[in-house]
């Protein structure tokens, strides 16, 4: 997988660079939007961040030729602006998500895996497992080590979005969005209260806890 | 420098309306003075046609009663008057004059100075010797080849049009000095107003300081309404940026505290020889208090745009009872956690004309702040209203309520109740719920018994073009 990184910020570039790699991506890093413009137009890459405010070129015209040229690149945009019409304006022109600065890379990667996911038009699996939990998509039966797990339908929602990304930090913010739908943070973490629900159901009798708490980034799910 | 002024001059308003007010004025006096002169002169011009009249008929009484006939018909014997009396003069072929009438009439005129060049059917004019007085006459042939000539003074004719000339030229230079002086002050008293508009608008611009007003002149005229109106401009722009900086101050001021607990647990962590872990711990702890302050910051921006008004809402038909349902799905597993129980009764139908997530928002916070301040085994009531083309919503709590010396307080942004101080929460929910109401023309209202529980209300005017 070849990650195309356009962002003029040096450290925020090279975090990003870096967490990618780590990743297990292969990462190139344009420093301005014309070189991120003909690095794109040239490898075929799995997918582009782009950041909005580049010299030379910035992000929303350098999607837009893109697009022109008929290079469908999955992008996610950075942006420091935080505006709606911002927003709107880069997924229109060809964007494929949005993250408004400061981000956490967690959330950057998790939105990278979702991306691709989709580009390659993975076909939807009916039966998710991580360790020794099993998630039937049809029946939405829920098992651990055979024993069968009663969940309500939020609860069944969040761990179905924790296995798909198992073995990857999700952040509060991501599981908002993917649970209930909303952009906004509640001041009361629903999330965390959601999560200690499922933990009673998913890991109170177990020895081997599966969900994780990893502080300061969010929760993730144990594969092995 | 010169030519710059004199171009400025040329552009400035007040110089040109001067020169047009000026050059209009001296036309139309010019046309006067001409106009009359014209008329004036014209009938100057009927002495001529008098000598003419005289002329024809002393020559029939010639053809009949020949020379003496002229002299019986052209003597004067009544009092004689230069002014009304023809002279009338009788010359031999031989170029002599064998008659003149009234003779002591005439003597200040050198009448023999011209006898040897009669001009037949001409105009001469004959100056007296005395004062500015002239003779015009003319000359006619009687078929016994003597000469007739008759004239008449034109009564300083002459005189009086050079006296009008030397009048008019005499007038002109004051009259003109005049006009110019009226144009200068009315250009002036005019253009005033916009002189005031443009002194106060230049100085704000050279200061930037929007506390400037443009004087009124109270005339009530249209520039008195432009200044009005430019006032009012200037105050409301004057609140907008005010109401900027100020937000801007709060939200630097109220990132200072997250930042210094952020370089905080980052120093401590530096200065101590500390273990893996506890760097680890340290850093977590920079994470979530970033996260913190950006949250901080985003609602903070929420709060400011809401209040001064450039917060983008896209209004549409948002059926209440479905966005409370679903912030009751949102917050269901937090009340049961805390043994408090939801119940919100609300009609189908009612619908309000607002930004459907911001509703959310707001909702949510309302409920929040209700199930937070909630004691173990209460209840939450949700209610929705209509009266007086109102939509209200109530959330009706069994808490710990508010004191009424704090019920005023509690919607400003970071204040936090003695007793809320322990609960988690930013102390920024309420300010958003009211921001974001009024960006709606809505309004908030709380009604409170300390010990016993609140009632927190926002109210949407309906909109007839809505629903």
């Amino acid at each position: 997988m070849r990650i195309l990184v356009v962002e003029d910020d040096k450290k925020i570039a090279s975090f990003v660079v870096k967490g990618l790699t780590q990743a297990g991506f292969a990462v190139d890093l344009a420093g301005d939007g014309e070189e991120g413009a003909n690095l794109a137009l040239a490898v075929p890459y799995d997918l582009a961040v782009v950041d909005i405010m580049l010299p030379r070129l910035d992000g929303l015209a350098l999607i837009a030729r893109l697009r022109r040229e008929k290079i469908l690149t999955p992008v996610i945009i950075l942006s420091a602006k935080r505006s709606v019409d911002d927003r709107v304006k880069g997924l229109q022109l060809g964007g494929d998500d949005y993250l408004t600065k400061p981000f956490s890379f967690t959330e950057l990667l998790a939105r990278v895996h979702a991306l691709i996911r989709r580009s390659q038009h993975a076909s939807e699996p009916t039966r998710l497992t991580a360790g020794d939990v099993a998630m039937d998509l049809l029946t939405r039966e829920v098992t651990r080590a055979g024993t069968k797990i009663d969940l309500q339908p939020r609860e069944f929602a969040l761990l179905e979005y924790l296995m798909r990304n198992a073995g990857r930090v999700v952040s509060k913010t991501m599981i908002l969005e993917h649970v209930w739908g909303y952009s906004f943070d509640p001041a009361t973490n629903v999330v965390d209260v959601l999560m200690s629900r499922l933990r009673n159901k998913v890991d109170r009798d177990f020895e081997e806890k599966m969900i994780q708490t990893h502080r300061g980034l969010g929760y993730a799910l144990k594969v092995s | 420098m010169r030519s710059k002024f004199l171009d400025r001059m040329r552009r400035s308003l007040g110089f040109r309306l001067a020169v047009w007010y000026f050059v209009i004025f001296v036309l139309s006096s010019l046309a006067v003075s001409i106009v009359s002169y014209v008329f004036l002169s014209s009938s100057l011009q009927d002495n001529r046609k008098a000598i003419q009249a005289k002329m024809q008929e002393l020559a029939v009484v010639a053809e009949t009663a020949g020379v003496e006939g002229i002299e019986q018909a052209a003597e004067i014997r009544r009092r004689p008057s230069r002014r009304t009396a023809f002279f009338v003069r009788i010359v031999n072929p031989e170029g002599r004059g064998v008659f003149i009438n009234n003779p002591r009439l005439w003597e200040k005129f050198d009448i023999d100075s011209f006898l040897d060049r009669p001009a037949e059917g001409a105009w001469q004019y004959v100056p007296s010797k005395g004062d500015g007085d002239v003779l015009e006459l003319t000359t006619a042939k009687l078929r016994n080849g003597y000469l007739l000539q008759i004239g008449r003074t034109v009564e300083g004719r002459d005189e009086i049009l050079e006296d009008y000339r030397n009048t008019v030229t005499g007038v002109t230079i004051p009259m003109m000095l005049i006009a110019i002086s009226a144009a200068i002050f009315f250009s002036f008293r005019a253009l005033q107003p916009v002189r005031h508009l443009t002194q106060t608008t230049r100085s704000i611009v050279a200061t930037g300081r929007t506390d400037a007003r443009v004087p009124e002149s109270g005339s009530g005229d249209e520039l008195d309404e432009l200044t009005q109106l430019f006032n009012q401009m200037l105050e409301r722009i004057e609140a907008l940026i005010n109401g900027m900086k100020e937000a801007l101050d709060n939200v630097a001021h109220d990132l200072r505290s997250p930042l210094a607990r952020l370089r905080g647990v980052a120093e401590m962590a530096l200065q101590a020889e500390a273990h893996r872990d506890q760097y680890r711990e340290a850093l977590a702890g920079c994470v979530e208090e970033s996260d913190r302050i950006r949250k901080l910051l985003d609602c903070l921006l929420d709060i400011s745009e809401a209040e001064t008004g450039t917060m983008r809402l896209q209004l549409e038909k948002v059926t209440v009872s479905d966005a409370i349902a679903e912030i009751v799905d949102l917050y269901q597993y937090v009340a049961e956690d805390k043994n408090v129980s939801i119940s919100a009764a609300c009609e189908k139908c009612v619908v309000v004309s607002a930004d459907r997530s911001r509703f959310i928002q707001v909702l949510a916070n309302l409920l929040d702040n209700a199930i937070k301040y909630s004691l173990p085994g209460g209840e939450v009531f949700i209610k929705v209203g209509q009266e007086d083309h109102r939509t209200t919503i109530t959330f009706e709590d069994q808490g710990i309520g508010v004191a009424p010396e704090e019920a005023a307080k509690i919607w400003d942004r970071l204040y936090r109740g003695d007793k809320s101080r322990s609960q988690p929460g930013l102390g920024l929910g309420l300010s958003l719920v009211r921001a974001v109401m009024h960006a709606h023309n809505g309004q908030v209202e709380v009604k409170s018994n300390l010990g016993r529980g609140s009632v927190f209300t926002i109210s949407f005017p309906d909109h007839p073009n809505i629903g």
